[in-house]
């Protein structure tokens, strides 16, 4: 059934794309200012936003501002690692909880989710305080250590959520046929189970990858000894009021990585559809 | 695949260590007093109790509720038809929607606050005296944490089985009925998601409400951060516990009133069922 649409029903399209396109320029406003602040010659100026002329020096200052370089090479090491170590510290922990029995499995759920639903600020705190207890016998525990340790502990959570749905759904009588066919149990488990869940595992890495670069209260509870991230280095280094303007450079030349790969992506399976359909 | 089971153990007592034994230090260090962490020249004292008597925590604890509800309240009145009328519409490439809406999440948070921070305080705005304000800080909170409001409710729309819609359609009931019959109850799940993970970060967090309130907007997490800056880890553990028990309080309320209105709707179905048998 075709329907030829209303004039009213064109209108209503119109009010509805309005929406939500005022809705998500409001969250691209400071997405542009950060873009327009890269290229402005004044964007370190007291009077905020006024256009001091072209330029790309923003740009080269990402790498000759040493504490803004630092604290991005910062960022990218404690995310990185923590990401890795979070995703295969999840998985393992997955295929654990999955095998429970109902009894532990209840009480296990119940412990993973205290670190998503606590808030930042008392993880932070925690974390900092156990740290502070061994402080005594390693005075320079603070900074890679401590920020590591506490991204991967609020990224597991959330590696967990992603890969344990999966597993649930993953066929065991697969398991049960490699094994009886003489396979290893821990081979079967890296041959059979754990392949199935590339697709979670990837997903999940991501997902734990974007919280832990863009965090800043448990970074900022855990850093230490000119350790420190991106995001606390803004933080910092605007109430000292030595804000460096390669901050926005080096933001904007994310998102246009990010748009470009995305961009990449969509035309790569756009003429991947087309072909499909054209057969 | 039972034989697994020992593989959560590790995460067992990972969790065990980080968030049991800092629930524990943190209740010791209340009854001390002591100049940070300096076990050393600790003294037993209920000072910290003392202290929860000064009415500026319950001024900061409730400006932070009124903060957290109304970013809630607006993420929500935002949030839920931008998820509505994207997951609804004809488009082919949603997929390329969703990104667009992603894309502002990958720049820094705290660079988006400076940005909004610039913003008002241009020539042309800061007559306004934006910075300072609650308002400002809820608008600002609500840019930053819209998406976790958008994501859980889009993804339980998409996966909602659509025939009960046109069942109800060809059942002749209107369709604002349908939406408030059918449509809203089933995607009360991402709802009270949506909701936690937006009251969350607006309840605790202190960067917003110390940059774009100029420190005018006292938060329970600007508090609680001023306390640690003091090293009064003392009081501030007893306050961070207290945080703890007021969040836990607040999502059990979210997750109770989830329950009651999904009981309260059942009632309503059952009964109005009932009639229809009578008919």
């Amino acid at each position: 059934m075709i329907e030829k649409p209303s004039i009213w029903q064109n209108v209503a399209t119109l009010l509805r794309a309005f929406f939500v396109i005022a809705v998500v320029s409001l969250m691209y406003i400071p997405v542009v200012i950060i873009i327009y602040q890269s290229f402005n010659a004044g964007a370190n100026s007291i009077s905020p936003l006024t256009w001091g002329g072209f330029t790309w020096d923003n740009f080269s200052e990402i790498f000759t501002n040493r504490q803004l370089y630092t604290s991005i090479l910062d960022s990218l090491l404690v995310s990185l690692w923590a990401t890795f170590i979070a995703t295969i510290f999840g998985l393992f922990a997955s295929i654990g909880i999955h095998a429970l029995t109902k009894k532990a499995r209840k009480a296990m759920d119940f412990l993973n989710q205290i670190p998503m639903l606590n808030s930042e600020i008392v993880t932070g705190i925690s974390i900092m305080l156990i740290f502070s207890l061994l402080r005594p016998i390693f005075p320079k525990v603070f900074g890679f250590v401590t920020m590591l340790v506490a991204h991967v502990f609020f990224m597991v959570p959330y590696v967990i959520l992603m890969v344990l749905p999966k597993l649930e759904q993953t066929d065991e009588s697969l398991f049960e046929a490699a094994t009886d066919l003489g396979c290893p149990p821990y081979k079967s488990l890296f041959k059979v189970i754990i392949p199935s869940l590339s697709t979670a595992l990837l997903t999940g890495a991501f997902l734990a990858f974007t919280l832990s670069i863009d965090d800043f209260v448990i970074s900022f509870y855990t850093q230490g000894n000119g350790f420190s991230n991106f995001s606390n280095y803004v933080y910092a280094s605007y109430t000292k009021k030595n804000f460096s303007a390669g901050s926005y450079a080096f933001n904007a030349l994310l998102t246009f990585a990010t748009l470009g790969i995305v961009l990449f992506a969509g035309i790569k399976m756009g003429k991947k559809k087309n072909k499909k359909e054209g057969k | 695949m039972k034989r697994f089971k020992w593989l959560s153990f590790p995460y067992f007592v990972w969790l065990i260590l980080l968030v049991i034994t800092p629930i524990f230090v943190m209740l010791a260090m209340t009854f001390l007093s002591m100049n940070g962490m300096s076990f050393s020249k600790a003294v037993w004292s209920v000072d910290s109790y003392a202290r929860m008597g000064d009415p500026a925590i319950y001024k900061a604890l409730w400006n932070s509720l009124v903060v957290a509800f109304f970013t809630v309240l607006i993420c929500f009145a935002l949030g839920y038809p931008v998820a509505y009328i994207i997951s609804f519409s004809k488009l082919r490439n949603k997929m390329l929607v969703l990104l667009v809406m992603i894309l502002p999440m990958w720049s820094n948070s705290m660079l988006r606050i400076v940005s909004w921070l610039r913003l008002f305080s241009t020539d042309g705005l800061a007559a306004l005296h934006l910075l300072g304000s609650n308002e400002a800080v809820i608008f600002v909170t609500v840019t930053t944490y819209l998406p976790f409001m958008i994501f859980p409710i889009y993804t339980v729309l998409e996966k909602m089985d659509r025939s009960l819609l046109e069942a109800s359609r060809d059942l002749g009931v209107p369709a604002w009925k349908t939406f408030l019959k059918v449509t809203f109850p089933l995607s009360l799940g991402g709802v009270s998601s949506g909701v936690i993970m937006v009251f969350l970060p607006a309840a605790t967090g202190f960067a917003i409400s110390q940059t774009i309130g100029q420190g005018k907007v006292r938060l329970i997490g600007n508090l609680l951060q001023s306390v640690f800056e003091k090293n009064n880890y003392n009081f501030g553990s007893l306050l961070s516990i207290f945080v703890s028990l007021c969040i836990i309080l607040a999502i059990l309320l979210i997750i109770g009133l989830n329950s009651l209105v999904k009981k309260a709707k059942a009632k309503l179905a059952s009964s109005s069922l009932n009639k229809g048998g009578n008919l």
